[in-house]
């Protein structure tokens, strides 16, 4: 059984003063049991002040996680603010693992060699995976590492974000550095039985019919029902609005893999070279994609109706994570911590969490046979509950 | 200044506002700091809501345009479609439409009818019938999800001309994704299409009384043509059959005959094209003798040689079979086509008619092969061969009979029975062209070594032989018949053609006449009724006829040879069909079957006597034929006689004697033509062989009173041999005028050749000259060949020289 602490300052200028705090926290909490992990979301300031560097000389545990723009515990939500959420326990252990740096042109490959060279025999229960934003890179390459290298294992995490949109600032924490250049796991050994949670947009939200995507290459859409994706993108008008700069806020796309498994979202991050559209995953070809139209109304509706779920399932459970893209948070306009907003009201006391803004969201979709079927989202609401 | 010369209090007190101030200014750089930084968050969240704004501003504006762009389609599509495509909710009620229903119902707005229901709309521009069709069609839609089609008359402008629509309704609804679960989810209602069909209505109308205009005019003038042909064809008919005609005679009216049958032809062929053009002809298949079919287009076509020296040549496989399915008829059409052109077409030579067949898919495939050594065809004109109404070498033609039609039907024909032709020639050489049709088997023999070698022995030297038909027709004076036509032509026609009959015959001109003699209790064997007749036409008569209760045999005479076919006047109570010009063969089996056959007693009284009765016309073999068959007859006729007598003084038990003269005369008289007689030696021959004294006995006496009687028949014929002997040609003006004969052909001059000729018919000439001069009259005559004409003087001069 896993104990949840969760830990959160705001403290930027004052070292002592914010380490203090987190540790007076933790004692509220209980204290700790024979294993413990933290999981980190903070703004990018506490990096720069050093506070997450005091903290995690401070703490004596592991801790492991990503930039955010904004985070909450129960109770505190904004965006300068350092949360941890604290796991510990006594028959649950936990393994961290740092990959090598991720720029070299294969990162499945060194994300797969590093898990292999440190993992245990056995599957873990659950695999918790953080990331820098790394433009280069396709977080499904991420997933599929991973799910490859662990025999199937449930994947769960998310991209750094930072509040500029630059992403220039999107950094993993981990071994009291914050890295642009590898990812962290935690993988967690023992008696857990993780459940998952998925919302992105409304089916009502879709407009037109579905386009078969017949060629890409990875996250570069190429074709549409045949013809060149900037034709399509012309014959329905929609160019203008793709070519804004983050058009993904209003102009999300669902994919559907055509395999059986739930359709999952994606977010279109510009026109390239060739005319071709960079998403910000990877387009399956032989799927089918569908256009939709977001706005806040529907960020809070599916996220709101998620956390009814979640409230649902929670008896027995030891803690919630949470990340949510941060085009959900740019489609809320003046309202960006609404969903935050939303989850604290309906969750309350009732169980530790801790939510984060993500670049890019990590989260099974549905569990065939003994493997789960990893994917990686844009625009999504994804939750972890365990 | 030194710090011992600072009281210590006071540098106390320094130091301490110094660390305050330090401390102030740690304080205000942390709070410069945290300005910063809520300056940097600020201006970050900030911009990024300008950005989403911004992009949700392109977003909607993008969608907007293409809204409206949706819009603007959608518009243009209802505005400019023909059609009349309405939609109506479940409730029936209008939801939109394209402009042609705003137009077709004169009305300027879709506002004036949106949210009325069609009823109300539609009531008064359907009939109430089709309105009530409507109201179920879209109940149906609307519960079941069917998709109703139907068609009918609307006036939607009320102008009182309605106009033809084909209406479908079916089902239209889409799902919306409605996130707000107060709202429907979904929207239906009723497509309604209606496509006007009124041009195309009206354009099948015309095409269809165009079509049946047409029919009409060709059976009208297929019937008003072919009644003065018919009468005329008829009455040659009746002179050819008088006896001791003069030669002259004869031969006119063969030609008139011949003409006649080559309108006739020409007519038929019209009407062939007519109904093949119009997709109405139709194979009438039917089980067929194969032999006798070879047999009788052969027969009809040797006649065609007339005087010219072609030798007609049959080659048919002995493994063809006995018996097929196909149309008879129409087969008969193409060879009769093909032999008629080859012999047109050939001046001198050989035509030959070979038979094959082979098995493909379980068909048989019968193969026809008609060659030639006639003028050929040129490689350019092969090309056109089977082209309509194209004829070539129309110098040397031009006054060749035909009109083009006949490799056209015949291709067609083929075609139909799913064959093929192929031609080959080669000009100045000959042709020869292939059918292959597609017959279907019948379970039968083949024909068999011996039936093909008599049909193969049917090798014929053109020596003159006549256009006429063998048949034997026996005296029914205990059968009345009754001819009812509204034209005295064809009654003098039918009188004529069935008084050797020696039949009662009565005749009216109408049907009321014919009603009126069956009210008065007649009763005949036969009644002949013309089809087309004024005021009450053939068909009527026979109704009332059969509606009184007459049961007698009524036989339909028709010229119209588009309408009508046996099917028809079956159906109309008729018993038989005839067509005009009357075919002698089909009168003469009517008369046996509904006449004799029904008589058998007094037929068998008068079979004696029709064993007497003449053919309609013996055939003209040459004079040295007939003289050698009547030394031959008359030797056996001394032969039966004697034989005859001893028996009636001793038993004769060997008839060998009788079995080799009837043989003998079996093959002399069908040499002869004499086919009727030549069946009677055979069966007494047979009764030789069987030793059957008693038939022998009971026949010979008959046969040999014929015999006799042929012998003083042929008698005329005979001496013409006598006469040649006596003859003394002249040839050196024979040479003389042969050479201006052909010296004008060559200059197409033919009143200087005609001179020539009739020059030459003031003098006497052996019947061989005389025939050759005949046929180089008969080639400027009839077919104005002047080529072939000038060939066959040069080439008659040189055999005169020789």
């Amino acid at each position: 059984m896993i104990k949840t602490i969760t830990l959160h300052t705001t403290e930027l200028d004052y070292e002592d003063k914010a380490v203090g705090e987190l540790l007076a926290q933790l004692e509220q909490g209980g204290g700790l049991l024979k294993n413990t992990v933290g999981i980190i979301s903070c703004h990018y300031e506490f990096v720069l002040s050093d506070i997450f560097k005091a903290a995690c000389e401070a703490l004596p545990f592991e801790i492991v996680g990503t930039i955010t723009s904004a985070q909450s515990v129960p109770g505190e939500i904004d965006t300068l603010l350092m949360t941890i959420m604290v796991l510990t326990s006594d028959d649950v252990e936990f393994d961290t693992i740092v990959t090598d740096p991720l720029m070299s042109g294969n990162p499945g490959q060194v994300i797969s060699d590093n898990y292999k060279s440190s993992c245990r025999a056995e599957k873990p229960a659950l695999i918790l995976t953080f990331a820098p934003f790394i433009a280069q890179n396709c977080g499904d390459e991420y997933v599929n590492a991973v799910t490859e290298a662990s025999g199937g294992a449930p994947c769960f995490g998310t991209l750094a974000i930072d509040d500029t949109l630059d992403f220039v600032n999107c950094f993993m924490l981990a071994d009291k550095e914050h890295h642009n250049d590898k990812m962290a796991m935690i993988l967690i050994y023992g008696a857990v039985s993780p459940k998952f949670y998925v919302a992105n947009i409304s089916e009502s939200r879709i407009f037109g019919k579905g386009a078969n995507i017949t060629k890409s290459a990875g996250s570069l859409l190429m074709e549409l029902n045949g013809r060149h994706v900037k034709e399509y993108f012309d014959e329905i008008s929609m160019t203008d609005a793709a070519e804004q700069q983050y058009a993904m806020s209003s102009l999300p796309f669902l994919v559907d893999f055509n395999d059986g498994s739930p359709k999952v979202s994606r977010i279109f991050v510009m026109f390239v070279d060739g005319g071709y559209a960079l998403c910000a995953a990877a387009m399956p070809q032989g799927g089918t994609m569908y256009i939709a139209k977001t706005d806040g109304a529907d960020v809070l509706l599916t996220a709101g109706n998620a956390i009814d779920e979640i409230t649902e399932d929670i008896a027995g459970k030891s803690a919630l994570l949470v990340y949510t893209c941060i085009s959900r948070a740019m489609a809320l306009g003046g309202n960006q911590l609404g969903e935050l907003e939303l989850l604290d009201k309906k969750i309350g006391g009732k169980i530790p969490f801790m939510v984060g803004n993500s670049g890019g969201e990590i989260c099974p979709t549905m569990v065939s046979g003994e493997k789960a079927i990893n994917r990686f989202h844009n625009n999504a609401f994804v939750a972890c509950m365990f | 200044m030194d710090d011992a010369l600072i009281p210590e209090d006071i540098n106390g007190k320094l130091l301490e506002e110094n660390r305050k101030l330090l401390e102030e200014v740690e304080e205000l750089r942390r709070e410069a700091k945290k300005c910063a930084r809520e300056m940097r968050l600020q201006s970050s969240f900030l911009s990024k809501i300008t950005k989403a704004s911004e992009a949700k501003d392109a977003f909607n504006s993008s969608l907007l345009k293409a809204n409206e762009k949706q819009r603007v389609y959608m518009d243009m599509l209802l505005q400019n479609c023909p059609n009349i495509i309405i939609l109506l909710n479940d409730e029936g009620r209008f939801v939109l439409s394209t402009e042609a229903f705003m137009s077709a119902m004169n009305t300027p707005n879709f506002d004036y009818i949106k949210n009325l229901r069609y009823s109300e709309v539609f009531q008064k521009c359907f009939t109430d019938d089709r309105m009530a069709y409507f109201d179920t069609a879209f109940d149906r839609v609307v519960k079941s999800n069917e998709v109703v089609r139907f068609d009918a008359q609307a006036d939607f402008n009320r102008s009182g001309t309605p106009r033809f629509y084909s209406i479908e309704l079916r089902r239209a609804g889409i799902e919306l994704h409605n996130h707000n679960k107060d709202e429907d989810d979904s929207v239906s209602g009723v497509l309604v299409v209606m496509i006007d069909l009124t041009e195309v209505m009206l354009e099948k109308q015309n095409a269809e009384a165009a079509n049946n205009a047409k029919s009409t005019f060709l059976a009208t003038m297929s019937h008003e043509i072919r009644t003065p042909i018919g009468a005329i064809l008829g009455i040659v008919q009746i002179e050819m059959l008088k006896e001791n005609l003069p030669e002259e005679y004869i031969s006119a009216l063969e030609k008139i005959y011949r003409s006649g049958n080559g309108l006739i032809g020409i007519i038929n062929d019209i009407l062939d094209m007519s109904k093949i053009e119009t997709g109405k002809l139709e194979l009438v298949p039917i089980e067929y003798d194969v032999p006798s079919l070879i047999n009788d287009v052969v027969q009809l076509n040797i006649a065609r040689i007339s005087s010219k020296p072609i030798k007609f040549i049959l080659d048919a496989d002995a493994k063809l079979p006995s018996t097929l399915y196909g149309d008879e008829l129409r087969l008969k059409q193409i060879l009769n086509n093909l032999l008629s052109n080859a012999i047109k077409y050939t001046a001198a030579g050989h035509v030959k008619l070979s038979v094959r067949h082979f098995v493909q898919d379980g068909d048989i495939m019968l193969s026809f092969t008609v060659e030639d050594t006639g003028q050929g065809i040129k490689p350019e004109d092969q090309k056109k061969l089977f082209t309509e109404y194209t004829r070539f070498n129309h110098t040397a033609n031009r006054a060749t009979e035909g009109t083009g039609l006949g490799l056209s039907i015949t291709k067609n024909l083929v075609a139909m029975m799913g064959g093929l032709i192929e031609a080959k020639s080669e000009y100045g050489k000959g042709s020869a062209f292939t059918v292959t049709i597609k017959q279907q088997a019948v379970e039968c023999e083949p024909i068999g070594e011996e039936l093909a070698k008599k049909l193969g022995n049917f090798t014929f030297t053109g020596s003159g032989q006549a256009a006429g038909v063998k048949i034997v027709r026996e005296f029914m004076p205990y059968g009345k018949v009754l001819v009812v036509d509204d034209v005295e032509a064809n009654l003098y026609v039918a009188e004529g053609l069935m008084s050797p009959y020696k039949i009662k015959i009565e005749t009216v001109t109408d049907g009321f006449a014919a009603i009126e003699r069956a009210e008065q209790g007649e009763v005949y064997d036969i009644i002949f009724m013309d089809h087309m007749m004024p005021r009450m036409d053939g068909i009527e008569t026979t109704q009332k006829l059969r509606d009184m209760g007459y049961n007698g045999t009524i036989v339909a005479l028709t010229a119209n040879a588009l309408a009508g076919n046996d099917e028809m006047f079956m159906r109309n109570g008729f018993d038989g069909f005839i067509s005009k010009p009357i075919d002698i063969r089909q009168l003469n089996d009517a008369l046996n079957k509904f006449i004799r056959d029904m008589h058998p007693e007094e037929a068998e009284k008068y079979k004696a006597t029709a064993a007497e009765a003449t053919p309609v016309q013996t055939p003209k073999a040459s004079p040295k034929l007939l003289e050698i068959f009547r030394r031959d007859a008359e030797k056996a006729v001394a032969a039966l006689r004697k034989t005859v007598m001893e028996d009636k003084f001793r038993r004769v038990n060997d008839v060998s004697s009788f079995t080799t003269t009837f043989h003998a005369m079996k093959s002399a008289l069908a040499v002869i033509g004499e086919d009727e007689i030549s069946k009677l030696a055979f069966e007494l021959e047979k009764a030789g062989n069987n030793k059957d004294r008693s038939f022998i006995f009971s026949n010979v006496e008959n046969f040999t009173n014929t015999l006799e009687n042929l012998i003083i028949k042929l008698t005329p014929e005979i001496s013409a041999v006598s006469d040649d002997e006596s003859i003394q040609e002249d040839t050196a003006y024979l040479s003389e005028q042969l050479k201006i004969i052909q010296a004008a052909c060559d200059e197409y001059d033919d009143e200087a050749a005609y001179a020539a000729l009739d020059r030459l018919q003031e003098k006497k000439w052996s019947t061989e000259t005389a025939a050759a001069l005949e046929n180089i009259r008969d080639m400027l005559f009839l077919h104005s060949d002047f080529e072939e004409a000038a060939k066959a003087a040069k080439q008659f001069a040189v055999n005169n020289e020789q």
